[in-house]
């Protein structure tokens, strides 16, 4: 049996719960869960029901997000889960059983199901097996204003009659019709209470050959008292008679055997007389009801090909739709690299330098700003808030743009478009947009696996994502190239990138062929809805929710590991310095890197100086370059703080470089449409530490100082991006597959570092 | 109409995959060729036996199809397993 939780809760595996009792804090307060198909405007009428008391997190034991807000009413309280948008129930997807089991499992008080006014038909389907769960239903018919805009007149008095539930016309975008969507909340919640939420009759009825087997299933599960006070008996019969893996599910409640063997002969003895699965009959019976309703309350035709048509003969042409979509990939890419920079460089100047500065004057007021604390205070804990806060820019203008993407309903033809390209590397259409992101910076590209339908599509794209060659790799390559190849400084940092793309083309081939392969290949199967204007208040509230999630998890990670960085740097080995005053030859970080620098020998870069640099590189490659400075003896110019200028004159600076750096952003937007990928990387190594490094691989090489840097830009581009990267993974594709990541990472970039410098050795000798 | 009775036209002459269809095509679900989980699925999103479908795009592999007054996205590992037969009037859109 499968160990099943309950889906409300974390506490308790769902089996023990029999009877479950509903989840209710007090009488006044009630559960309302929020269903609907994807693309129907769901999250806008969440937003517009909760506001901004909401909170993200994910369902137990699931990588699947979950939203909850809260809706207050006079002395009711209502908490609104959003399920997991999806098109049917059928617990094909961890989307739709997620829905389906907070349905069946923690009987919220009311459903709301929202569904599509221009797109009736096909949304019926999921209003329908709703109907057949559960009997507190509330329709949110959506796009209302799109419909009349159509010419499409919905008789909403006889829907409602038809479906038996209250039906509730509304366009979300504008707000129009939300009032009347609480008001029948609010006296759909009281009238739930008091009510038998097992007793009732859904409006349709299946074809009497079906309808006889699940009357028959329905008697044999009434003399089962356990399950019969657990599920809908109608319900359960028809999905014991559609679905085998259900019979597992509930196996461990009494009387289960005898009635799955039931429901395994009323199941064959149906597929003998369609001579089909039993599956397709149900979804034909149902959108045969459906059909014959959508007749009766729909007046008017759409007529001819909508204007969503139109634009689409462009957007998805072969040739033209690759250009748009290169174009708008241009644009994301752009948000989150040169746009998001000056405010990201400003935050990192803010907290090193300013905060970093106040706070060791404010030490002096207590004469400890020379101490071991200080020291903490400012290289560790401050450089790891500055490390988890220089990424909130990056991601919120990745999310604008991924929102704008989305709910403009782009996403859909993205997929379309790219779809036969990706397909050749075993993935989706939509895998594209991650990987290319991945350039600009690794976190947010994890981030966007999320917009996949596929949980293994986002595992794998995930997995590759790394291999990407993000910005911050980009110093390590210009300052390597420059001491080594001052000659071909772009030919070998472009080499970097493209053997990024190899790497990450090999493996996605090779696991396709070997961990994925008993997994479906998901054949490209989306809606495409009509495009929409995105709402301001929507991508506002995209941004803001999922960078605070992030905030949320990875800032322990990466202060946690900022810290320990800091203690292995504080501690002196032979005892010559203090403790947070040793030299960084003696501390016991380049100690630990030179006890692990005889694994880089083979690769020619195998002394502890390397080493240290490559462990900080784990930290966040933007480290690298500051930390080969520092073990080779030859600070980079930094600007420091010459003169005292005193606390006000400074924050007056330090709010004046605020407003240059949105200034800069804004000058920076034009600038998506040109291309400098190498600005700003101009200043070459410091003269000392060029010749320092040279040295150092050379004398680590035995004598092959180019080849050990080229081998250690290899091995810098393919392994563990950084700390927030593995934050990132965690968070989306569980700790497991992050584990995996990371050690296939370092083998593959030892790897290649190795068949880089023996190989090379044995051409060039 | 009964759903059940005439709804599983034999195969003839006409029917093809969908993947044979071309731009405009107005065509006719006879059966899904698919695993049980596909079929579901495709049933689940209204690609029923009888169901009338037009072909809006075609980009080489995948195609866009209108069905029960809304798009969907198929790719060709979908439209080679659906069998469909031409339907004679070219009327509008489904």
């Amino acid at each position: 049996m499968k160990t099943k939780r309950c889906a409300y809760c974390e506490e308790h595996p769902a089996a023990d719960l029999a009877p479950p009792s509903r989840v209710r804090e007090d009488e006044r307060t009630f559960i309302v869960a929020l269903a609907g198909n994807p693309n129907t405007g769901k999250t806008t009428i969440f937003n517009s029901l909760t506001g901004s008391r909401q909170h993200t997190g994910n369902w137990p034991g699931k990588t699947v997000e979950k939203k909850e807000g809260v809706w207050k009413q006079g002395d009711d309280r209502f908490r609104i889960i959003d399920l997991p948008g999806a098109y049917s129930l059928s617990a094909f997807s961890a989307e739709e059983v997620i829905a389906r089991d907070f349905i069946i499992e923690a009987r919220p008080d009311v459903v709301i199901v929202v569904a599509d006014a221009t797109n009736l038909e096909r949304n019926l389907y999921l209003v329908l097996q709703i109907l057949e769960m559960t009997p507190s239903v509330v329709v949110a018919l959506n796009m209302m204003d799109a419909a009349r805009a159509q010419g499409l007149h919905i008789d909403i008095d006889r829907l409602s009659q038809r479906l038996g539930a209250p039906v509730v016309p509304l366009t979300a975008r504008t707000g129009e019709g939300i009032g009347r969507l609480t008001e029948t909340l609010v006296r759909a919640a009281h009238e739930s209470r008091g009510r038998d939420p097992f007793r009732f009759t859904p409006p349709n009825r299946y074809s009497p050959p079906i309808e006889q087997a699940i009357a028959r299933l329905e008697e044999a599960i009434g003399d089962h008292p356990a399950l019969a006070q657990r599920y809908p008996p109608r319900w359960l019969a028809l999905q014991l008679l559609q679905d085998a893996d259900f019979c597992a599910e509930i196996a461990s409640l009494p009387g289960d055997e005898e009635l799955c063997r039931r429901a395994e002969r009323e199941r064959s003895r149906l597929q003998a007389l369609y001579q089909t699965d039993i599956d397709a009959l149900i979804a034909e019976d149902r959108y045969a009801w459906i059909h014959d309703v959508v007749g009766e309350v729909i007046r008017g035709q759409p007529q001819g090909p909508t204007l969503s048509d139109r634009v689409d003969a462009v957007a998805m042409h072969p040739i033209s739709g690759l250009i748009i979509f290169f174009g708008l990939m241009w644009v994301v890419f752009k948000l989150s690299t040169d746009v998001a920079a000056p405010f990201v460089a400003w935050i990192s100047l803010f907290i090193n330098d300013y905060l970093a500065h106040w706070v060791l004057e404010l030490l002096a007021l207590a004469h400890l700003e020379s101490t071991w604390f200080a020291s903490l205070l400012t290289d560790g804990i401050l450089a790891g808030v500055g490390g988890v806060l220089v990424f909130v820019p990056v991601l919120m203008f990745l999310y604008m743009g991924m929102a704008i993407m989305e709910d403009s309903g782009y996403m859909a033809r993205a997929a379309f478009v790219m779809d036969r390209y990706m397909r050749y590397l075993g993935l989706e259409g939509k895998s594209f947009v991650p990987l290319v992101l991945g350039f600009g910076c690794n976190v947010p590209a994890i981030y966007a696996t999320r917009t996949l339908e596929n949980r293994t599509d986002r595992i794998l794209t995930g997995l590759l994502v790394p291999f990407m060659s993000c910005s911050a790799r980009l110093p390590v390559y210009v300052l390597i190239a420059g001491i080594f190849f001052p000659q071909f400084r772009t030919p070998a940092v472009l080499t970097m990138y493209i053997l990024g793309i190899v790497v990450a083309l090999t493996v996605g081939l090779l696991l396709r062929k070997t961990l994925f392969k008993r997994s479906e290949t998901s054949a490209l199967l989306i809606e495409v809805p009509a495009y929409r204007l995105p709402t301001v208040k929507n991508v506002w509230m995209e941004m803001t929710l999922r960078t605070r999630a992030f905030l949320e998890s990875a800032t322990t990670i990466i202060m946690a590991v900022s810290i320990v960085i800091w203690l292995f740097m504080a501690i002196p080995v032979s005892g010559e310095g203090a403790f947070a005053d040793t030299p960084v030859d003696d501390s016991a970080f380049a100690h630990l890197a030179g006890a692990i620098s005889p694994a880089f020998e083979p690769l020619g870069f195998g002394n502890w100086q390397n080493a240290s640099a490559l462990m900080s590189g784990f930290i966040a490659k933007e480290v690298v370059v500051s930390t080969l400075a520092q073990v080779y003896h030859a600070p980079l110019e930094q600007p420091s703080h010459e003169e005292d200028l005193g606390f006000w004159a400074e924050a007056r600076l330090a709010v004046a470089s605020f407003f240059q750096a949105a200034l800069d952003t804004l000058k920076a937007i034009p600038g998506i449409i040109g291309i400098d990928l190498f600005d700003g990387e101009e200043a070459g190594a410091p003269p000392g530490l060029g010749a320092a490094i040279r040295q150092g691989f050379e004398s680590a090489s035995g004598g092959y100082g180019a080849l050990a840097a080229f081998a250690f830009m290899v091995f810098v581009l393919l392994y563990t991006p950084c700390m927030a990267t593995v934050a990132a993974m965690r968070h989306e594709l569980g700790g497991k597959w992050t584990m995996l990541s990371v050690i296939t990472q370092l083998t593959i970039a030892w790897i290649a570092a190795f068949i880089v410098f023996q190989g090379g050795r044995i051409l060039f000798s | 109409m009964s759903p059940y009775v005439n709804a599983h036209p034999s195969h003839d002459a006409h029917t093809r995959p969908l993947s044979a269809a071309r731009r405009g095509d107005r065509v006719r679900l006879i059966t899904i060729h698919a695993g049980r989980r596909l079929s579901r699925r495709l049933a689940e999103l209204g690609l029923t036996p009888g169901v009338v479908m037009q072909v809006v795009h075609k980009n080489g592999g995948p195609m866009l199809i209108a069905v029960r007054g809304t798009r969907l996205a198929l790719g060709r590992g979908v439209t080679d397993k659906i069998l469909v037969e031409e339907m004679d009037d070219p009327a509008s859109v489904a």
